[in-house]
């Protein structure tokens, strides 16, 4: 909200006092936004604008707060205060429902006298941003911004039959708005029509065809209050961000467009030497001002204050908020008509402590012990893979999930609305990430490559929006093996305390490089296992017997699957490692493999370790084909 | 020609090898003599041209003798191999110190885990949680939930990637956690919820369509805005020094009430106001408040026993503060590298 400092003079003394005011009105909640603007030589301030406060969208909606916080007299103009009888006059308005449109209420005048407005009204207009076109839209906008209120004037004699009904579009009509723009209207745009031609989006813009120039004489002012959903969907529908529309889309107290419309009335006499000649209300359901009780108990507790029955109210008063002891623990508070952002107790308490001053809060801390230890599993496990992957060697990367790369086996999860084609998506694979960030660090000429992420993917499966902890890891140099990343994949999963499985994750040859590999593991999957023990400690080194087996096997045959095989010959087999890299031999695969042997129950001799060995040997060569090799 | 003669040619040959390599010092020079000797035109492989020239029986006498000194001069030329080899680490690993150590290569940690663990090391301190939740969000949790319902005004204030509107989004903060949170989880609360966001927003160097927040959220019994304050306060002396000035205000958010916003005085310009805070003189690092009674009772939580507040920063900042990085794309796209200046 932009506020002139002169304009604001007018209702609570200012001069000299800005920038502390200023400072104030930031503690109490309505931040300055930036340093003024010298407009004209007015100093213009602005503030933040509160999306609850549809009051602080006006001059003496701020005014009120400056007096609060400054103890300073609040001077408003009298002409709010005037009484507007009934003159009825021929204009007719029909609201066809009322659930829309909660008042719509009319002014009419004739022998205006079209005009500039005199010099002090095109300064307030331009120092706070709304350009001057003539005395009566200028009075419109001067009172908007005074009151809070939007007003809207129509050229009478533009108008049909003198008729308004406040309706809601039907499908196909046009309306062209002022600035000469057509809009295609929807059935849930809320219109003010004659007969059957709209004349102004409701509470967002008025139409070009029925608007006020210089050869008018007999207007109609409407000041109204709608649904402010309505308001604010075709506002957004429509592109069209206006004064009025920023201010009824919140909630404005319907009591606003009488004390509006009396303002405008002493305006255009004055300044237009309008007569007023009728006047018309449709109000179909009285709106009453609010009462909100609050507890003292309740306030102090969500303070952590002890606030006394008058201390409050003394404090509720200076926020305008009049209040009465109704029960030895309850202030009833007569919420005004401007006030209404407050629906209920909390509200109130806001009121107090903004007041009393959020600086002069004690600073404490939850006294009690902490609670319950939920830290999130998938968090404990990514910060531990962290650090085994750092150790390794590899560095993190963080990316952001938005893309366009496309996994030809997950369904995508598509966005509806994204501003660029390049993050149209969210990423099913951590992969391509983890190939840019090599190929970046290629381009800069590192060699030995190491990255990783931990992170999410993101796809669809049967109509459901699904994502998934994963970790992806990529190894690029002369060093990259597969069996490398195999293996610092297995240990890492060993290390969480689960058996590696080779469903949970899948290596690929990086294309385009000569030798590099990544990987992805699923997170999900893995967290799902069977958790084991992976490690023991042990007070002395288990008594083993070594032994080694050299092997010849068919080309075609899995080594994993001969470890295996030998694992389960006896229980007795402690250990069993390949040795070096198989070799091709004479058309034929050499497996070196280490074994060793334990009795759990009692020393292990050679005698025992002999048959074992025996029908390893007989187990493989019925299996696999394997021969002992001969220079063993 | 006699054979014998030939055969006391070839021991002067081992002779003088053999006495010839004890003598060398350097791998160079002998290399030198294992070609002089061993080599395929070598004095050996000379020899042993010859050998055609005879009648098999010395032939055979004499090749065995030609395979004799071949093997001596061999081995006399590994062991001397092995000597010089060893005697020059020795002196290496003695003499120069100053040789760089052969270090591991490590990885590093990305600025922003390096920042987030701090960040969670002070709360944890205080008894929190870290909390993780859905980045694919409903409406429900995102919005209504927080009292922020349909066509509420304050749903401008963050632009929502939709995903299927209005019932799926990409979460505009991590404040859906906290709603979850109290839906599934027992009371009291304390956890904070750090994590990806995303707006609709066009790219800059200081916005970017993804970003980190960081969210704080306890329910207990006598929880207040002293307590919250006090958390606050705390948490921006432990993020930006002891001597760091603050300033709490009252300030407007849907889901809390009272709301409160946490500034702290610009240090670059000790609060005279400057670009970098906008020439406010003071930086808004903090959103606060006591949960809203709309959103504690959406949760079913009891709002006679119960009361909470919740905090909620941009992260990234911070992380780009420690490390001076002036636009906040280069943190997510890839392209940060962290290398070593010792």
């Amino acid at each position: 909200m932009k506020v002139p400092l002169s304009w604001l003079n007018d209702y609570v003394e200012v001069d000299g006092q800005a920038e502390k005011l200023m400072a104030d009105l930031t503690a109490i909640g309505h931040m300055q936004d930036g340093p003024p603007q010298d407009i004209e030589g007015d100093l213009v301030y602005d503030l933040e604008v509160r999306q609850n406060r549809s009051d602080c969208l006006s001059m003496l909606g701020i005014a009120r707060e400056a007096a609060a916080v400054s103890g300073r007299q609040l001077k408003l103009p009298a002409a709010y205060e005037a009484e507007l009888t009934d003159k009825s006059g021929s204009v007719t308005v029909e609201i066809t429902d009322p659930k829309l449109c909660f008042r719509f209420q009319t002014l009419t005048f004739k022998n205006l006298k079209v005009g500039p407005s005199p010099d002090w009204l095109k300064k307030r207009l331009t120092a706070y941003g709304i350009k001057p076109i003539n005395n009566v839209v200028d009075i419109t906008n001067f009172v908007m911004v005074e009151s809070g209120q939007p007003l809207h004037a129509f050229d009478l004699e533009k108008i049909d039959g003198e008729r308004f009904v406040v309706r809601q579009a039907a499908k196909g009509e046009i309306l062209t708005v002022l600035g000469n723009k057509s809009i295609a209207l929807v059935e849930d745009d809320l219109i003010i029509a004659s007969g059957q031609r709209p004349l102004a989006l409701a509470g967002v813009i008025g139409g070009e065809a029925s608007s006020v120039n210089n050869n008018t004489t007999t207007i109609v002012v409407e000041a109204a209050n709608y649904y402010q959903a309505t308001v604010r969907r075709s506002s957004l529908r429509h592109n069209l961000r206006t004064e009025a529309s920023t201010r009824l889309e919140k909630f404005l107290h319907p009591k606003l467009t009488q004390l509006a419309l009396a303002r405008v009335a002493q305006l255009l006499t004055e300044l237009a030497e309008g007569e007023l000649v009728g006047q018309v209300d449709n109000y179909p359901t009285v709106i009453p001002e609010n009462k909100v009780n609050l507890r003292l108990s309740y306030l102090n507790q969500i303070a952590g204050i002890d606030f006394s029955a008058d201390q409050t109210k003394e404090l509720l008063a200076k926020v305008h908020l009049p209040a009465d002891q109704t029960g030895n623990d309850t202030l009833t508070i007569n919420v005004p008509y401007f006030r209404t952002d407050i629906e209920q107790e909390a509200d109130l308490v806001e009121e107090v402590l903004r007041i009393y001053g959020y600086d002069r809060i004690p600073e404490d801390l939850p006294a009690a012990p902490p609670p319950q230890d939920i830290q999130s599993k998938n968090y404990i496990i990514s910060e531990k893979i962290r650090d085994y992957l750092v150790g390794l060697g590899y560095h993190e990367q963080i990316t952001e999930p938005l893309t366009d790369e496309q996994n030809p086996v997950l369904e995508p999860v598509i966005l509806e609305n994204s501003l660029t084609s390049e993050k149209r998506m969210l990423r099913t694979s951590l992969i391509p990430m983890l190939v840019r960030g090599t190929n970046y660090r290629r381009k800069h000429h590192y060699s030995h490559i190491k990255i990783f992420e931990v992170g999410k993917i993101y796809y669809r499966s049967d109509d459901q929006y699904l994502e998934k902890n994963v970790v992806g890891v990529i190894a690029l140099g002369n060093d990259a093996r597969y069996r490398q990343i195999k293996g610092d994949i297995e240990e890492m999963i060993i290390r969480l305390g689960y058996q590696p499985d080779s469903t949970c994750y899948s290596i690929e040859k990086v294309v385009d490089f000569s030798s590099g590999y990544v990987a992805q593991l699923d997170l999900d999957t893995l967290l799902k296992s069977q958790e084991t023990k992976t490690t023991q400690v042990l007070t002395s080194p288990p008594q083993v017997i070594f032994q080694d087996l050299s092997l010849l096997v068919p080309v075609e045959i899995q080594v994993g699957d001969l470890l295996d095989t030998i694992k389960k010959v006896s229980q007795l087999i402690y250990q069993v490692k390949l040795g070096e890299e198989p070799q091709l031999i004479d058309g034929q695969k050499s497996v070196f493999i280490k074994l060793t042997y334990h009795d759990p129950q009692q020393a292990i001799s050679l005698d025992t370790v002999r048959p074992i060995r025996d029908k390893v040997v007989a187990t493989l060569e019925k299996q696999y084909q394997a021969k002992l090799r001969l220079n063993e | 020609m006699n054979i014998d003669l030939k055969i006391t040619k070839l021991n002067q040959i081992r002779d003088k090898a053999l006495s010839d390599i004890e003598k060398i010092s350097s791998s160079d020079d002998l290399n030198k003599a294992k070609v002089q000797y061993l080599g395929r035109k070598g004095e050996l492989n000379q020899q042993s041209k010859e050998l055609k020239k005879l009648v098999l029986e010395d032939r055979q006498q004499l090749g065995r003798v030609i395979n004799q000194v071949k093997t001596e001069i061999q081995q006399v030329l590994t062991t001397r191999k092995k000597e010089l080899e060893q005697s020059g680490t020795k002196e290496l690993d003695q003499t120069d110190t100053s040789l760089p150590g052969i270090r591991p290569q490590t990885g590093f940690l990305h600025p922003s885990t390096q920042v987030m663990r701090q960040v969670n090391s002070f709360f944890r301190y205080l008894g929190y949680s870290v909390y993780e939740g859905p980045e694919i969000e409903t409406d429900d949790n995102n919005f209504a939930k927080l009292n922020l319902p349909l066509d509420h005004p304050a749903r401008d204030l963050a632009d929502t990637l939709y995903i299927k509107e209005p019932d799926y989004l990409l979460r505009t903060h991590t404040s859906s956690v906290e709603i979850r949170a109290m839906l599934n989880e027992k009371l009291p609360l304390r956890i904070v919820v750090p994590g990806k966001v995303y707006r609709n927003e066009t790219t800059n160097t200081t916005n970017n369509s993804m970003f980190y927040q960081y969210e704080g959220l306890v329910v207990d019994k006598n929880i207040n805005m002293s307590s919250l304050k006090g958390t606050l306060v705390a948490l921006a002396k432990f993020l930006y020094g002891e001597e760091v000035k603050t300033r709490f205000r009252c300030k407007y958010y849907p889901q809390v009430e009272p709301g409160a916003g946490m500034d702290i005085q610009c240090t670059f310009c000790g609060g005279k106001g400057c670009p970098v805070c906008k020439h406010r003189g003071w930086i808004e690092v903090l959103g606060a408040g006591m949960v809203h009674p709309n959103t504690l009772k959406a949760c079913k939580v009891d709002t006679n026993k119960w009361s909470g507040f919740a905090f909620g920063m941009g992260f990234d900042r911070l992380v780009m503060l420690k490390y001076g990085i002036s636009d906040v794309r280069k943190l997510y796209n890839g392209e940060l590298v962290i290398e070593e200046i010792a």
